[in-house]
């Protein structure tokens, strides 16, 4: 598993196949099918998830949230790296393994 | 009593949105609904066979998928093999065997009463209806007006005193425990019956009680059968029950938490990736679509007081049903 907060800035992580997540107007509801657990997310969180999803990789999705919501995109960064780690922690999301060719 | 239909040796009847065949000539179900002419799906079929389901589960790989216990006694187990099915296991009042699409219960009561009964109705028949795809709520339900009202909340809150007084109130009963939903955002009646504690009996009065008929005792509670037992209705609204120490409220959730509903199911041992995205999704459906609303009970508020806010609540409010 990528840990360095560089690699995982350049990494792309997506949903892996046992994970589902639905929108509702206040939260976002994650549902990880291999525990069966439930996990909420804010509707900020539940933001960061869907551009994270959607973004080649994580260093750009930081750059699309700060601009977004006109934030320090060093601080951004950081922050999705720290959400990235808490959601791979719980394996609701995976690593990418991009080949550099 | 609404009975359910009787077809010689076999017995029709709807619970939980789920057509059943009882293969039992000496059935006997109090508050299950007569069968539904518009359903089209196959019925479960229910057999006494204690051996046959010796036989299905005996070469089983089970894994515990739920446990409730009194101190050291155990009092339910539900096993889960995804191949074979489930087995519910009351020690002492008997099991039930549910195919794994839900359309076969293999029984062996190891008593034949309203204890047994309790455990097919109370446990073994909401199972079957998840398997079989409809989410039921740990809660109690009523009909006013053509549409459906649950009323979700934890054991001891006082979903059964307040179903009571509702029915007395004039509304129709869907359950006092457990309320099934299917997709179409119906509501369906599980055991039209109501579960009564001795101290919610005396707070009653003891005397006749309009619109209910009592059946008789199970355990430490009386039995009483409604005499306007509900039909399917779609739902008009959730209400959260919630014991309070401040003033009595009922206040709109207008972005119901999706935890409040997925928390009210009354079914944890079905744990299927099939049912748990089903799962979500019928509870994102109804945060979405029907109206919510949170009850804040005060200590000193009963049943009778509550169901006399609640009635008028509903009543105001039926203009924003779904």
């Amino acid at each position: 598993m990528t840990t360095d907060s560089d690699d995982l800035l350049g990494a792309r992580v997506r949903l892996p196949q046992h994970v589902v997540h639905r929108s509702f107007v206040a939260e976002t509801v994650v549902l990880n099918l291999k525990t069966g657990k439930y996990h909420g997310l804010n509707p900020m969180a539940g933001r960061m998830l869907d551009v994270v999803e959607e973004a080649p990789n994580v260093r750009e999705a930081a750059e699309v949230i700060a601009k977004e919501y006109d934030q320090d995109l060093a601080s951004v960064e950081a922050d999705l790296v720290t959400f990235c780690r808490q959601l791979l922690d719980r394996e609701l999301v995976e690593v990418v393994v991009v080949d550099p060719s | 009593m609404i009975r359910p239909e009787e077809r010689g040796r076999t017995v029709h009847a709807d619970a939980f949105g789920v057509a059943l065949t009882f293969h039992d000539d000496d059935v006997e179900l109090a508050g299950l609904s007569l069968p539904s002419p518009a359903r089209d799906a196959a019925p479960t079929s229910v057999r006494h066979d204690p051996l046959g389901l010796r036989k299905r589960w005996s070469s089983t790989r089970p894994t515990r998928a739920r446990e409730v216990r009194e101190g050291e006694d155990l009092l339910l187990s539900v096993d889960h093999d995804p191949a074979c099915g489930y087995l519910i296991c009351a020690p002492g009042v008997g099991k039930a065997f549910i195919s794994p699409d839900g359309l076969e219960v293999l029984c062996a009561p190891e008593m034949h009463n309203e204890i047994w009964q309790a455990l097919l109705v109370g446990q073994v028949l909401p199972s079957v209806a998840t398997i079989r795809g409809l989410e039921v709520f740990h809660a109690a339900g009523v009909v006013i007006g053509e549409r459906s009202y649950v009323l979700c909340a934890a054991s001891g809150v006082g979903k059964t005193s307040l179903a009571a007084h509702l029915v007395m109130h004039g509304a129709e009963l869907l359950s006092d425990d457990a309320v099934a939903v299917d997709d179409g955002l119906i509501g369906h009646p599980g055991a039209t019956v109501l579960h009564v504690r001795e101290l919610e009996l005396r707070r009653l009065g003891g005397g006749p009680l309009p619109g209910l008929r009592r059946l008789g005792m199970v355990t430490d509670r009386a039995t009483f059968a409604p005499d306007r037992p509900a039909a399917a209705r779609p739902l008009g609204g959730v209400y959260l029950l919630e014991r309070t120490t401040g003033a009595p409220e009922i206040e709109s959730v207008p972005d119901p938490s999706p935890f409040a509903l997925l928390g009210a199911t009354f079914n944890l041992s079905v744990r299927t990736s099939a049912r748990l995205v089903h799962q979500l999704d019928l509870c994102a459906r109804m945060a979405a679509l029907v109206p919510t609303f949170r009850v804040h009970i005060a200590p000193d508020c009963s049943a009778a007081d509550l169901a006399s806010a609640l009635s008028a609540h509903i009543h105001e409010h039926g203009a924003a049903r779904v």
